[in-house]
């Protein structure tokens, strides 16, 4: 009998079966947890930390979870979310600090952002974007956003748009397609940056405007992970050009007519370098179409489109310029990228300097032509 | 009323033997102790080597009363068994014997065509000596389907199927006569296969109606019939239907053989029919495809499948089936390409839908919560907050009382299957949520589910995704989203393991062919379907002539000069 139920061909199919209902028994397999066992944290605020020399403040952004109900009916609690904050040597012990003042387990794989204070030397830096990096819970696509100023401020800015503070990042980077004063950054970006021969980091700054506003107003630059200075919204916009993206903003154009403002609406670029008396030199060529979005007289003649493409081409030199030399002489830091460009295509020279010594002498010329699109909305 | 004769009736006794032995489990032989159709203790009717009489035929030898002894000693014990005993041609003729059940003959017909000329004009069969059967055959009787046998077994299979045997003395030779009267459905709507455009009819309860009803959409002399009789006591006739020359015969043959290597007892459905052909009897997917539509039949039958028809059932198979099969109906072919190719893809989305759903919401809820968006993340926690069951029991109690309400509105008629659907759906449902036992998410979860389960348009294969459905969901409670993926490539894997009588089930998919694509996840334009599906292997692969688009239209040019004239005068 029990040779004739071994050679069963039920045999195999019965067991899996089997196997499977007596692990569905099991409990907390892995990473099952149930959502009302875990603490959503949204966003992270990093700071040094005012009390103890060297050690890192972070603050963590949660929910009230049962203010998130989706649906009216119910009244809801009036704080929608609240902050937990800990301090620690490292952002990992930080966080353990923060766990222990919470009844749930923490649970990263839903934030979103990271502030990071303007304070933070740079080898604090340097150790949060590599834990960051290094723990599997956290999306390599999060942004990064530096707070000029304490990150704990901007993190508890609340933001009338936004129900969660800590998504208003996400939300704005991903909502605005075109640059206004800084460009989003994402984790991985940053990463790859910051390990790149030849290329430096920037990141989007913002600051707490006011009791509820947070407000974005320039672009950080670093020196590999030391933050060098700030670039205001002109010279963001500048680098924005140099590194071929369209800025929201419009350009004016003085005529003898009157004065025009063209919006961007395309752009396209190209880099090229050549060697002169042994010295690099850099060709970024723009190429931008756009459209008259004002103008204080019109109509205008079709021949005088020449010299208003000119006048506004100017307008995008003269910003391109100003991040030029903000870069070259007072940041002295490569952001644009050019000395990657070298490492690969000249990896001799590149090797034989040190470019960050190099970079600020460098002679970049920027060529820039506009092209006006659909005239016909000028009359 | 349609009657149905075994093929071949008229060959001599020796031939035919060999025939039936081929074609039909025998009937048992008169018992020399027990009656004619009770087996022996010895007999063990499932084991094919024991079945009693396999090809020998007990011989009637014109003797009157030894008929009447052998029918009373055996079918004879029935009380609907009739016998009536005549004269041909008056008071001293020869004696004639009919024998009949009742309840399945059409008495009244058998009196004006059998029973009225031979008593009137019998003695010419009578001064025929031993070639009496024959003379009434060719002279006499007015009935169509008659024909001569001298066994036993041929007379004791066409009255239980409802026909009549008649006996002459001193003529060796027994005439059948057809006058079944079989109880039937009338032909009504396919009940489980409905379509907004095309053939009304289904096939209904009964085989003769059911060939007919091909016969009549495929008039061509080479569709091929073959009857043969399976089950030992049940004797369901099985026919089985092809196209010479265009079906590829291999699978006729393969068809032809596992159906005689089938011993059982009885089977009163397709269904046990499919269990013994199958190419793996153990996987929950069906390969072969089961039809209530003639039309369909009439299609896949031109596309060089193989139907196997059983009696007594109105589901049709055919063979080789793939995957793609069940999920094509006849409407497909009712709309115009645009039309059929979005209800394929909706078919397909459904099927996707009600495999993956739940397996998904714990996948996503439970282990793995970073690869949901932010704000629905927080919704459903927020919606979760004091539910007291992790997910995985909210969709076992939910799926399981989903299943349990679709079983009970089955089983019930329909007026009270609504009154379930709404008590069991829309009460409990509110209820359960409204109570905080099950979050309001795992309800529209679960509604999705069942409703998309109900586009699988054939009802064999819901069962192996509603099995399937739980495999994923253990799955995905144990390993989230990886589990589901490894799931599914067990699933995947099984399936590409199958095949439909030598036809890999995945086809056209895997192994691809690349032709047979264009009536598949979507279908291609009629002109376009010039070849028979590669799948099938069929004699003749094209189908169709190449048809070249726009085609001719009548000129309007040339009828303008009328219509002005006319317009001016």
């Amino acid at each position: 009998m029990m040779q004739l139920e071994r050679r069963s061909p039920l045999r195999v199919p019965v067991l899996l079966l089997l196997f499977l209902l007596l692990a569905g028994l099991l409990t907390g397999c892995w990473d099952n947890r149930e959502p009302r066992r875990r603490a959503f944290v949204l966003g992270l605020g990093v700071d040094p930390d005012e009390e103890r020399e060297g050690h890192l403040r972070v603050t963590a952004q949660l929910p009230v979870p049962f203010a998130m109900k989706g649906g009216g009916g119910e009244a809801k609690p009036a704080k929608e979310h609240f902050w937990v904050s800990g301090s620690g040597p490292t952002l990992t012990e930080a966080l353990t600090r923060i766990q222990d003042r919470l009844s749930r387990e923490m649970f990263l794989g839903q934030a979103r952002s990271v502030v990071l204070s303007s304070r933070l030397q740079a080898d604090q830096l340097q150790l949060v974007i590599d834990e960051l990096r290094r723990n599997p819970n956290i999306e390599e696509t999060m942004y990064l956003v530096m707070a000029d100023g304490r990150a704990a401020d901007l993190m508890e800015t609340p933001t009338p748009q936004e129900r969660l503070p800590a998504l208003y990042f996400n939300t704005v980077f991903e909502a605005v397609k075109r640059l206004t004063v800084s460009a989003p950054v994402q984790l991985w970006e940053f990463w790859r940056v910051l390990k790149t021969p030849g290329w430096e980091p920037v990141l989007p700054v913002a600051r707490a405007a006011g009791l509820n506003e947070i407000s974005l107003t320039g672009t950080a630059v670093f020196r590999g992970p030391e933050l060098q200075g700030f670039l205001n919204r002109q010279e963001s916009q500048g680098l924005f050009w140099l590194l071929g993206r369209t800025v929201a903003g419009t350009l004016t154009a003085e005529l003898p007519e009157g004065t025009f403002e063209v919006r961007s609406l395309r752009i396209g670029r190209t880099v090229s370098h050549r060697f002169e008396q042994g010295r690099p030199v850099f060709t970024i060529r723009l190429r931008v179409s756009g459209e008259v979005a004002a103008a204080t007289a019109h109509p205008v003649d079709l021949a005088r489109l020449r010299e208003l493409e000119a006048a506004a081409a100017g307008d995008v030199l003269r910003q391109a310029e100003m991040a030029m030399r903000r870069m070259q002489q007072d940041f002295r830091s490569d952001i644009l990228g050019l000395g990657r460009r070298l490492h690969y295509q000249e990896p001799a020279y590149f090797d034989a300097v040190r470019w960050e010594e190099v970079f600020p002498g460098v002679r970049v010329e920027v060529e820039v032509e506009m092209i006006l699109t659909r005239k016909g909305v000028l009359h | 009323m349609i009657k149905r004769w075994p093929r071949k009736r008229k060959v001599a006794a020796s031939q035919q033997q060999s025939q039936e032995e081929e074609e039909a489990a025998p009937l048992s032989p008169p018992g020399a102790g027990g009656g004619p159709d009770a087996p022996s203790g010895a007999q063990d009717p499932l084991n094919p080597e024991s079945v009693p009489d396999a090809g020998r035929a007990v011989i009637f030898d014109g003797d009157l009363a030894s008929a009447r002894r052998y029918l009373k000693g055996g079918i004879g014990k029935s009380d609907d068994f009739r016998m009536r005993e005549f004269r041909l041609g008056g008071p001293v003729g020869r004696r004639a014997l009919l024998a009949y059940l009742a309840e399945i003959v059409a008495e009244d017909s058998v009196e004006e065509q059998v029973i009225a000329p031979l008593l009137a004009r019998g003695e010419q069969a009578a001064g025929a000596g031993p070639q009496a059967a024959a003379v009434a055959e060719a002279s006499l009787i007015s009935g169509c389907n008659v024909s001569r046998t001298s066994t036993y077994r041929d007379v004791l299979r066409v009255i239980l199927e409802g026909n009549v045997a008649l006996f002459i003395d001193g003529a060796p030779e027994i005439l059948l006569l057809g006058a079944s009267r079989m109880p039937h459905r009338t032909i009504d709507k396919p009940e489980t296969e409905h379509a907004t455009r095309g053939s009304r009819e289904g096939f209904t309860d009964m085989l003769g109606i059911n060939i007919a009803l091909v016969r009549r959409r495929i008039k061509h002399p080479k569709l091929r019939v073959r009857i043969i009789r399976l089950g030992y006591w049940s004797r369901t006739k099985v026919a089985v239907l092809h196209v010479e020359g265009l079906t590829n015969p291999a699978i006729v043959k393969a068809v032809m053989a596992r159906l005689r290597r089938i011993r059982v007892d009885q089977f009163q459905e397709s269904q046990p029919l499919e269990g013994h052909l199958k190419d793996n009897p153990y996987t929950p997917f069906p390969t072969l495809r089961a039809t209530e539509r003639p039309d369909e039949a009439a299609r896949v039958l031109l596309a060089g499948k193989v139907l196997i028809m059983a009696d007594n059932t109105p589901f049709v198979l055919s063979v080789p089936s793939t995957l793609g099969d069940f999920y094509q109906t006849m409407e497909d072919y009712g709309f115009n390409y645009w039309g059929a190719s979005l209800v394929r893809v909706l078919r397909f989305i459904g099927w996707m839908l009600s495999l993956y759903l739940p397996a998904l919401y714990i996948a996503m809820i439970a282990v793995n919560p970073e690869m949901v968006p932010n704000e629905l993340a927080l919704t459903i926690a927020g919606a979760r907050e004091g539910l007291p069951f992790p997910p995985l029991v909210e969709v076992v109690i939910i799926e399981v009382a989903v299943e349990l309400i679709r079983e009970a509105a089955l089983r019930l008629p329909s007026p009270l299957g609504t009154t379930i659907g709404v008590v069991g759906g829309v009460v409990v449902g509110q209820a359960i949520v409204a109570a905080g036992v099950i979050s309001p998410l795992m309800l529209i979860v679960a509604g999705i589910t069942l409703i998309a389960s109900f586009t699988t348009p054939v009802l064999d294969m819901g069962f192996p995704w509603r099995i399937l459905k739980w495999l994923l969901v253990l799955l995905a409670n144990m390993f989230g989203l990886i589990g589901i993926i490894v799931g599914s490539a067990l699933i995947l894997s099984h399936l590409s393991s199958l095949t439909s009588f030598g036809v890999p089930y995945l086809s056209p998919f895997s192994p691809l062919q690349v032709q047979d694509l264009s009536d598949s996840l979507v279908r291609a334009p009629f002109i376009s379907m010039r070849r028979r599906p590669v799948q099938n292997r069929s004699l003749q692969p094209v189908k169709g002539r190449p048809y070249r688009q726009p085609a001719e239209a009548p000129s309007l040019r040339a009828a303008e000069p009328d219509s002005r004239e006319g317009e001016q005068t």
